[in-house]
């Protein structure tokens, strides 16, 4: 069964650079207290149609929500 | 050939409700279902009742055929001569009778589809919906967890980033991924998952000693080259699960502040 997975975070993953900065914001973003800079939540897709800036949150459980 | 016809006659009466009852299910499961058997029947036989009800009123108000339930008595009766007559009945309304279970049927396999894919579209099973009892899949947790499908319309995240451990070589290891899809076994039970953009690194890395650094943090992972990294279920300690929402703004190209990639 395909995973929830928008339009907008494929075109991100198409990206390996915004990709892979995401990916840092992820496994990083908790251990940012420990450190002087946080992780940067905003990343530039680039793709043949232009750039896009895209801002990433971790959002809790839907029923939380 | 010695045909037990009221036990024919029954299967085929109680039929679709058994169809419909099992296309409504949103179940992980392929192999036999394992509800309890009173229940099964239960809910089959309702639906068949429904079913037939919709299908008697319809038949009434389009082709003005009316159900004759004395013909149906005799044709489950015990008594040669008295079932002998009523299929002689049938005999002669075969094609009406024929057509009336055919679309029955049919409608008892499509209208369930439909009624599935509207209450997955509109939302009306997510967790907090008004009718959630009534219209929530039940058999499928995973459903719900992995596809963001408990969130409402228009709130809900971009992707989802999966977080495992799982034992390499007596060692703990952290994956960390992007979730592109997952399959279930037979009975239903999550089977694998398939991550993109994965990276790892051993748990024993997780006790910094003084103040970290970012390319500290960062260099404890190390990327694993691949498109589809598939991860087995079985084979996961713990399996962390984090719903990502991007929030996109597009802008001129040339004006828009780059962030440095690596």
């Amino acid at each position: 069964m395909k995973a929830l997975k928008s339009k907008l975070a494929s075109q991100l993953l198409a990206d390996p650079a915004a990709s892979g900065q995401l990916r840092d914001f992820l496994v990083n973003r908790n251990v940012s207290d420990l450190r002087q800079q946080a992780p940067a939540d905003q990343f530039v897709i680039r793709s043949k149609d232009g750039k896009v800036t895209v801002r990433a949150s971790v959002v809790p459980k839907a029923k939380a929500a | 050939m010695n045909v037990a016809l009221p036990t024919l006659i029954l299967f085929v009466v109680l039929l679709p409700g058994f169809i419909f009852r099992s296309g409504l299910k949103r179940a992980e499961r392929t192999s036999v279902d394992f509800s309890p058997f009173g229940r099964v029947v239960a809910e089959a036989v309702l639906w068949a009742i429904l079913l037939h009800m919709a299908w008697i009123i319809i038949s009434h108000l389009a082709f003005a055929r009316e159900f004759e339930p004395v013909v149906l008595m005799n044709l489950i009766s015990s008594l040669p001569t008295t079932q002998a007559g009523a299929a002689q009945r049938v005999g002669i309304e075969f094609r009406p009778i024929a057509a009336y279970f055919i679309s029955l049927l049919i409608a008892s396999h499509v209208v369930p589809m439909l009624i599935r894919s509207a209450i997955s579209r509109y939302r009306l099973d997510r967790d907090g919906a008004p009718l959630s009892t009534i219209f929530r899949f039940h058999d499928a947790p995973w459903y719900y967890l992995l596809t963001g499908a408990d969130f409402p319309e228009g709130q809900q995240p971009d992707l989802i980033s999966i977080s495992a451990i799982v034992e390499v070589a007596k060692e703990a290891v952290l994956y960390v991924g992007f979730l592109d899809d997952f399959y279930f076994d037979s009975d239903g039970q999550l089977d694998r998952l398939i991550l993109q953009q994965v990276s790892r690194r051993p748990i024993a890395n997780d006790k910094p000693t003084g103040p970290s650094t970012a390319d500290q943090d960062t260099g404890r992972f190390y990327p694993i080259d691949g498109d589809n990294f598939v991860l087995r279920y079985s084979e996961a300690i713990t399996l962390n699960v984090q719903y990502v929402k991007l929030t996109a703004a597009r802008a001129a190209d040339d004006d828009l502040p780059v962030i440095p990639t690596r």
